[in-house]
């Protein structure tokens, strides 16, 4: 069995997810896996304000969201409509529906607001960088506050006390990975 | 007893209307007009009884179609020795044919055609021989060609073969040019000697039995059963048969052999090949009296996608010349060129059979009907003739462009388009002609070219001629039919405001509420075209439920000063809440996404059996007739949409089109920036004011303390294809300036020469007249392009969006009109006053507090000269027809970038700011965009806000107190209200005059309690005393500002009630009273009321969604739930209710079921995620709907509760392996068995995604034990791994956290933890 935390979004404050490990993937297509003191992770959240912010229309949008302990880079991707890959994949509705909830997020995020940002974990330039999936933009400021409690929660309860995978692969060397694509 | 008589042909032409006659005299003789019917019933007459029993004798035969004069249709001919007539008769027998007889009763209607003054067509209903002999000698064998000896075969040597079969079709009469194998061989078909042969194609099926194929055939054939006619045979009836036509028509269904056939190879294409039998002067035609017809069986399962079939029904009515035919209710039939042109029997009464037509449902979503599409196949029979008095269809084949265009679209679309040329018709009777609409031959008509706009170029089929046709038809069937979805319908304006009212009192009707109505009071609060709404009784329908396209100018009504959509029928009173300021009242606007608001249905209710037309159905849009009274109920009515969703149709034939288009750009020359400041509100009736020539149109503007100077040099970008490349050549041309003209290969110059060189001047000369009459520009410059490089002046770009499909480009400066001449002086906007002229109401109506305009800078009244004298002796400046206003609206450049020194923008920039206007701001909706540097941007910003913030500052409503304070949200002007000292006597109320934008929630009548209702009673009596207010009854408008609950008292004039306001409504009021008490506000007869936006879901939504209070007041969790993380479950004990702070990842499953009132969620599966782990979580009902996010989507339970009136239960099952989001692989089934329409579909997946994305949600659930874990999953868990291994919870109350308290307690737990 995974280890119950790999599917999970995990709640990380920026400085910590910024330092996972990367290994490197096994072959070239396959992207890279994430780790944290040997446990495996996927997918995150985090929340912060927005910083930082890049539009290209109907390609994707970055943004930068900044919890006060560093910031984490983040990339919506906006090309569902032009994706011959998800074409082949996907019926044109559903797609449809995918770039309209996406273009919806883009909109919400604008500099200044705090958003709560969950995502897949990968790399862009070597460092780690999240592919969004979902944007939900917090009024509440004592949010931010929370998810700072939630972070220092669930790494004394939960991360922090997870078997580790034993003799597992050591910290790596981080290893320059390729941009991903909106899959 | 009357004596028999005996008619002659000639005679009967000389009737004028049609009748009936029989041979029997034993009916009493009535009068020959009956009464007329009773209204409301059939409105044909029954066809009045010759007075004298009368026969006629003839001979019938078949039709002439070889002798030139003959008329161009397939009727039987009947003709006695005075005249002959076409015929069609009942019981018909092949062996009549050529014979007299004695029609014993009959119909006879005269017609008028084309040619002919007289004709007339007899319906045969008894006849018999006239010798009785002829009964019994009836012939074995008919020569298909008369006068043909049947024993001589002549040189016809070849023509050996005989086909006995079921006639199953008979296609349409034809001219086929052919080469005749008589004159050239076989094999040269590329000869020039062809021969045009007229003639049908009969197919034939076949039995494969051996007696069927022996030569004994004959003599045994009328006793012949228990035959398999399964092989298809074409027969083609050419030359001297041709005229047998619609004699094989009455024998489709029989059993025929034709002998002496020959055989043919018939090369349609030079790829395709046909054999078939081919009729010759000495074939004969023998008819089985087997009197029992052969049908084919009938397809129990017709999914009405084009199959073919047989239809038999009475025609109710004839419509389009013939082309569509209704019968029985709701079944159409369209007929093909040939049928509705050669056949004339087809009156409205008549019984038909229609044999080999395609069954086809449309799927049209305003209406459900079966279309039977006629093609090159189908026959039709009538089985019985009217007995009422109605027209003879006579119509001469079609020559036109639309005629082609018809007959080439798919059936569903066909029937369309009827509909279309019908409502066009009516739609601009009187502005355009029936030749502009139908087209002609050689050129296009408006309903041609709208329909071709709208149908995808796939949809159109190749036209064949009918032997192509059928062959075509033999090897391929009839391909499907077009989808309907994307054919929206065009209507009169009065047929869809009949259509309005009858959708909410069907819907009144089967809600039962009628009676639950208000009385409406409110009514006699305002004047019935004025009149607003409390909740119940307005509705809303979506304007995507009926389907219809608006299509109609938009024009001002005199009587109600209000926007309407028009045509020729009636107006539609429309709410555009971002209404431009320039739209042509000529042009023609299309508005396919809108909404429908109906207000004081309860009006509606007592006056349900008023309405006479049903429904929206095509027989109402082909019947319409403008009634002699519009009824005022059309006034209630009214369509929301936003300009975007307003389609502005060219189409060249329209008279105006074009017309304004000067006017849609504006010219060069200079211009005063101006910002609107209040409206005032109309004071008395606009057709008053049109009576008395004095306009009471006012708008408070303030001019800004900057001129915009565009010159004539100006290029045109078409959107579609802006690329960057583009881009760049346009700023490059615009930057280096006309000695670069020819840069751009393919531009061309909006001006010609001559108007360029004059505008030119006209430029110079403007810039040097307001630099004359202002004295406050710099005069030195007297080079003409030296002035752009002055530190006084900004060089930007203006784009000119308000032409289709094009961006207009023109250099622009901004110059400063501050006295020492620099940007960053901070001088003072002055205050004028505009008032409109009656011409320009339009303007009025459409200038928008808050936003900025350029207007023309003329000498006569010129802005430089006036000046600002304060509140009571404000400038007035009179806009005529001639001044241009133009709105304008700023973007700017990056904030990296700044402009150089000189001010001039670098190319790299004007690149940017192109490209940002179309890609960035495709939404702008002013008529002239200004790109400018952005520091400019934020000193105009700065001008605005300071002009505005000299006067104004911000009130708001904060969270801790009801009272309404200072801070963001309200804008409240400082000006008083009193005209005395500060320390008056309370003689009138005193405050500040505020703008307030909020969300109306109800409005109520508050009689003549308004002095109890506010709480500075003083000040109000006072009032009364002067007599401002008058006593009378006046409203009370709650509205909601930022959470948090405002009144606003006052009575509207009804020339100043918006229409559409009322509850649902985000309004903006301004210039109100702050009466100095609590959340109190005042109407004054200056306030101006602007409606934002209305919200588009009523008051069933509501009760289809679930109860909010829940929501709201969940904040705290029970009590006796232990809050843990889902990765801690395992420790947990299955008896203890556990809390989890968790976001919906995944709907895996869910359930929905149509209940009562709305709908119900009987079961749902979400899988939760705190960080910690995942978990499946069961929940129904509301919870199950808190996780669905449905109370922060109003709209989606409506749309859930419209879903569900279709189908019973709907289940959704995630069917991915593996489920993330939001790429969940969704699977929606239903129980009724219909397939969903893709529409719900994405309904439904909409609603999950957003579940998926929604917010943090605490979570109360009991542990599920494994046996409800296994019962849950054999029933509805799909193969998805990620599930299988994941813990169970069955959620029992669903709250929102409080971010405060919860990071309070957790905080305490961790501080506890680590001392610990």
């Amino acid at each position: 069995m995974q280890n119950p935390v790999y599917h999970s979004y995990v709640k990380l404050l920026a400085f910590d997810l910024l330092s996972l490990t990367q290994t490197p993937s096994s072959s070239s297509v396959s992207e890279p896996t994430f780790s944290r003191r040997g446990i495996p992770l996927s997918r995150a959240e985090t929340l912060g304000t927005v910083t930082l912010r890049d539009h290209k229309p109907h390609k994707f949008l970055r943004f930068l969201i900044d919890d006060g302990t560093a910031s984490v880079p983040c990339i919506l991707w906006l090309n569902h409509m032009t994706s011959p890959y998800l074409a082949r994949r996907r019926r044109p509705d559903d797609l449809r529906l995918i770039a309209d909830s996406s273009a919806r997020f883009a909109a919400e995020v604008r500099v200044g607001v705090v958003a709560r940002v969950r995502g897949r974990i990968g790399c862009y330039n070597g460092k780690v960088q999240l592919t969004v999936s979902d944007v939900v933009v917090e009024r509440d400021p004592n949010a931010e506050i929370l998810h700072w409690l939630d972070c220092i929660n669930l790494a004394r309860n939960c991360y922090n006390v997870l078997p580790g995978p034993g003799p597992g692969p050591g910290p790596g060397p981080s290893s320059a990975c390729k941009e991903n694509q909106a899959e | 007893m009357e004596p028999l008589q005996v008619a002659k042909l000639a005679d009967l032409h000389h009737s004028l209307r049609p009748f009936t006659a029989t041979a029997f005299s034993h009916f009493p003789s009535t009068s020959s007009s009956p009464p007329p019917p009773p209204p409301g019933s059939n409105p044909h007459r029954v066809l009045p009884l010759r007075r004298f029993p009368t026969v006629i004798i003839g001979i019938l035969s078949l039709p002439n179609h070889t002798a030139p004069s003959s008329f161009p249709c397939s009727c039987f001919q009947f003709s006695d020795d005075s005249a002959s007539v076409c015929c069609d008769l009942l019981q018909f027998q092949p062996y009549a044919l050529g014979k007299q007889i004695r029609v014993t009763a009959w119909n006879f209607v005269p017609f008028k055609c084309h040619g002919k003054s007289r004709a007339g067509f007899l319906e045969i209903i008894k006849w018999c021989f006239l010798d009785p002999n002829e009964e019994a000698n009836q012939m074995d064998s008919i020569p298909l060609v008369p006068n043909r000896s049947c024993g001589s075969y002549g040189n016809n040597s070849k023509a050996r073969y005989r086909l006995y079969g079921v006639v199953e079709s008979v296609g349409p009469v034809s001219v086929v040019p052919c080469a005749m194998v008589a004159s050239v061989s076989d094999s040269d078909l590329n000869s020039s000697s062809k021969v045009k042969m007229l003639g049908f194609v009969v197919q034939l099926m076949r039995c494969e039995c051996r007696l069927c194929g022996s030569k004994e055939l004959i003599s045994d054939l009328e006793s012949g059963s228990g035959h398999s006619f399964t092989k298809k045979e074409t027969v083609y009836f050419c030359g001297g048969a041709s005229p047998w036509h619609p004699a094989m028509t009455k024998l489709i269904g029989n059993r025929v052999m034709v002998s002496r056939l020959k055989k043919k190879l018939a090369f349609i294409t030079k790829e395709d090949s046909w054999v078939m039998y081919v009729t010759v002067d000495v074939s004969v035609l023998h008819v089985c009296r087997v009197s029992k017809k052969w049908l084919p069986c009938l397809k129990s399962d017709m999914k009405m996608k084009g199959e073919c079939g047989t239809y038999t029904g009475v025609i109710k009515g004839v419509y389009m010349q013939g082309m569509a035919l209704e019968l029985d209710h709701d079944v159409w039939l369209l007929l093909t060129d040939e049928l509705h042109t050669l056949m004339h029997g087809l009156r409205v009464g008549a019984v038909v059979s229609v044999r080999n037509v395609h069954f086809v449902d449309p799927q049209f979503s305003w209406t459900k009907i079966v279309i039977l599409g006629a093609c090159v196949n189908t026959s039709i029979i009538v089985e019985s003739f009217s007995p009422l008095e109605t027209a003879c269809n006579v119509v001469l084949k079609s020559q036109s462009m639309l005629g082609q265009f018809i007959q080439s679209l798919p059936f569903s679309a066909r029937l369309w388009l009827l509909l279309l040329i019908s409502s066009l018709r009516k739609m601009f009777a009187g502005s355009l002609s029936d030749k502009e609409i139908l087209g002609s031959k050689h050129e296009e008509g408006l309903a041609q070219m709208y329909a071709s706009s709208l149908l995808p170029p796939s949809v159109f089929q190749s036209e064949h001629g009918s032997f192509i046709g059928i062959r075509k038809h033999d090897l391929n069937c009839c391909s499907g039919d077009l989808h309907c979805n994307i054919l929206k319908l065009v209507i009169p304006a009065s047929v869809f405001i009949h259509h309005c009212i009858d959708t909410i009192e069907r819907t009144l009707k089967s809600e039962n509420r009628c009676k639950l109505l208000p009385a409406g009071n409110h009514s006699r609060v305002l004047p019935h075209l004025a009149r607003y709404s409390s909740r119940p009784g307005r509705k809303i329908i979506p304007g995507k439920d009926v389907g219809v396209t608006l299509l109609g100018h938009l024009k001002i009504n005199p009587l109600t000063t209000r926007l309407q959509l028009v045509d020729a029928t009636g107006g539609i009173d429309v709410l555009i809440p971002d209404l431009p300021l320039i739209w042509n009242a000529e042009e023609i606007y299309e508005v396919s996404e809108y909404d429908i608001f109906v207000d004081g249905i309860g009006e509606l209710g007592d006056s349900l059996e008023l309405l006479e037309i049903e429904s929206l159905s095509c027989r109402t849009i082909f019947n319409y007739v403008q009634p002699a009274r519009e009824r005022e109920l059309s006034s209630s009515i009214f369509v929301y949409f936003h300009w975007s969703n307003a389609k502005c149709r060219k189409f060249p034939h329209y008279p105006c089109r074009d017309k304004k288009n000067e006017s849609l750009v504006p010219k060069p020359g200079c211009y005063h920036l101006l910002r609107v400041s209040h409206k005032f509100p109309l004071q008395g009736k606009y057709s008053n004011i049109m009576k008395s020539d004095k306009s009471n149109t006012f708008v408070e503007a303030k001019v800004l303390p900057f001129d915009l100077l565009l010159s004539e040099k100006r290029e045109i970008l078409h959107s579609y294809n802006v690329s960057r490349d583009k881009t760049k050549e346009v700023s490059d041309y615009l930057i280096n300036g006309n000695n670069e003209e020819q840069v751009w290969s393919n531009k061309r110059q909006k001006l010609d020469k001559e108007s360029a060189c004059a505008s030119k001047d006209d430029f110079f000369t403007s810039i040097n007249e307001l630099r004359a009459c202002s004295n406050l520009l710099n005069i030195s410059k007297e080079n003409k392009r030296s002035f752009d490089l002055s530190s006084d002046d900004i060089s930007c770009l203006a784009n000119f969006r308000r032409l289709q499909h094009e961006n207009v480009i023109c250099t622009a400066v901004v110059r400063s009109k501050s006295s020492t001449k620099s940007f960053d002086s901070k001088s003072n906007a002055r205050k004028v006053l505009l008032e409109f002229s009656l011409d320009r109401f339009f303007t009025y109506q459409s200038l928008k507090i808050g936003d900025c305009y350029i207007i023309e800078h003329c000498t006569k009244d010129c802005f430089c000269n006036m000046k600002d004298a304060g509140f009571g002796s404000r400038a007035k400046f009179r806009v005529g027809s001639g001044t241009l206003i133009f709105s304008i609206s700023f973007i700017s450049g990056k904030d990296s970038v700044s402009p150089s020194a000189d001010g001039i923008l670098t190319k790299e920039q004007i690149e940017g700011f192109l490209l940002r206007s179309n890609v960035d701001s495709p939404d702008v909706s002013s008529d002239v965009c200004l790109y400018l540097p952005v520091n400019l941007t934020d000193l105009l910003d700065v001008n605005i806000i300071e002009s505005e913030y000299s006067e104004m500052h911000k009130y708001a409503v904060s969270e801790e107190s009801a009272n309404v304070s200072v801070g963001p949200g309200i804008v409240a002007g400082r000006t008083n209200l009193c005209c005395g000292s500060q320390n008056s006597n309370f003689m009138f109320p005193e405050g500040n005059l505020i703008s307030l934008e909020g969300d109306v929630v109800d409005i109520h009548d508050i009689g003549s309690s308004l002095s109890n209702a506010c709480s500075s009673a003083a000040s109000l009596d006072s009032l009364q005393l002067k007599g401002l207010i008058q006593n009378r009854k006046s409203l009370c408008i709650h509205v909601l500002v930022h959470k948090h609950m405002v009144k606003i008292f006052g009575s509207i004039s009804k020339h100043a009630y918006p229409i559409g306001f009322g509850p649902g409504v985000t309004a903006t009021f301004h210039r109100i009273l702050d009466a100095r008490s609590e959340n109190k506000f005042m109407l004054l007869p200056v306030s101006f009321i602007v409606i934002k936006s209305i919200k588009v879901h009523d008051k069933q939504c509501t009760d289809w969604s679930f109860n909010l209070s829940l929501l709201k007041d969940a904040y705290n969790p029970s009590p006796d739930s232990v809050s843990c993380l889902i990765s801690q479950l395992h420790q947990c004990s299955s008896n203890k209710q556990i809390m989890l702070r968790c976001r919906v990842v995944a709907v895996f499953i869910l359930v929905l079921e149509r209940n009562t009132t709305a709908f119900d969620i009987p079961l749902a599966g979400f899988l939760l995620d705190d960080g910690s782990s995942s978990c499946c979580c069961w929940a129904n009902a509301e919870r199950a709907a808190a996780l669905l996010r449905l109370h922060e989507e109003p709209t989606t339970s409506c749309n859930l509760g419209r879903i569900l009136k279709n189908y019973q239960k709907i289940t959704v099952k995630n069917q991915g392996l593996f489920i993330e989001s939001p790429f969940q692989d969704l699977a929606v089934s239903v129980t009724s068995g219909n397939a969903v329409y893709q529409y719900d579909e994405n309904t439904l997946k909409f609603m999950i995604f957003n579940a998926c994305a929604g917010r943090v949600w605490n979570v109360v659930a009991s542990l599920m034990d494994a046996e409800e874990v296994r019962q849950l999953d054999n029933e509805y868990l799909t193969e998805t791994t990620n599930l299988r291994s994941l813990r169970n919870i069955w959620a029992n109350e669903v709250s929102c956290p409080r971010m405060l308290a919860e990071a309070k307690n957790m905080l305490q737990e961790l501080r506890r933890s680590s001392c610990s």
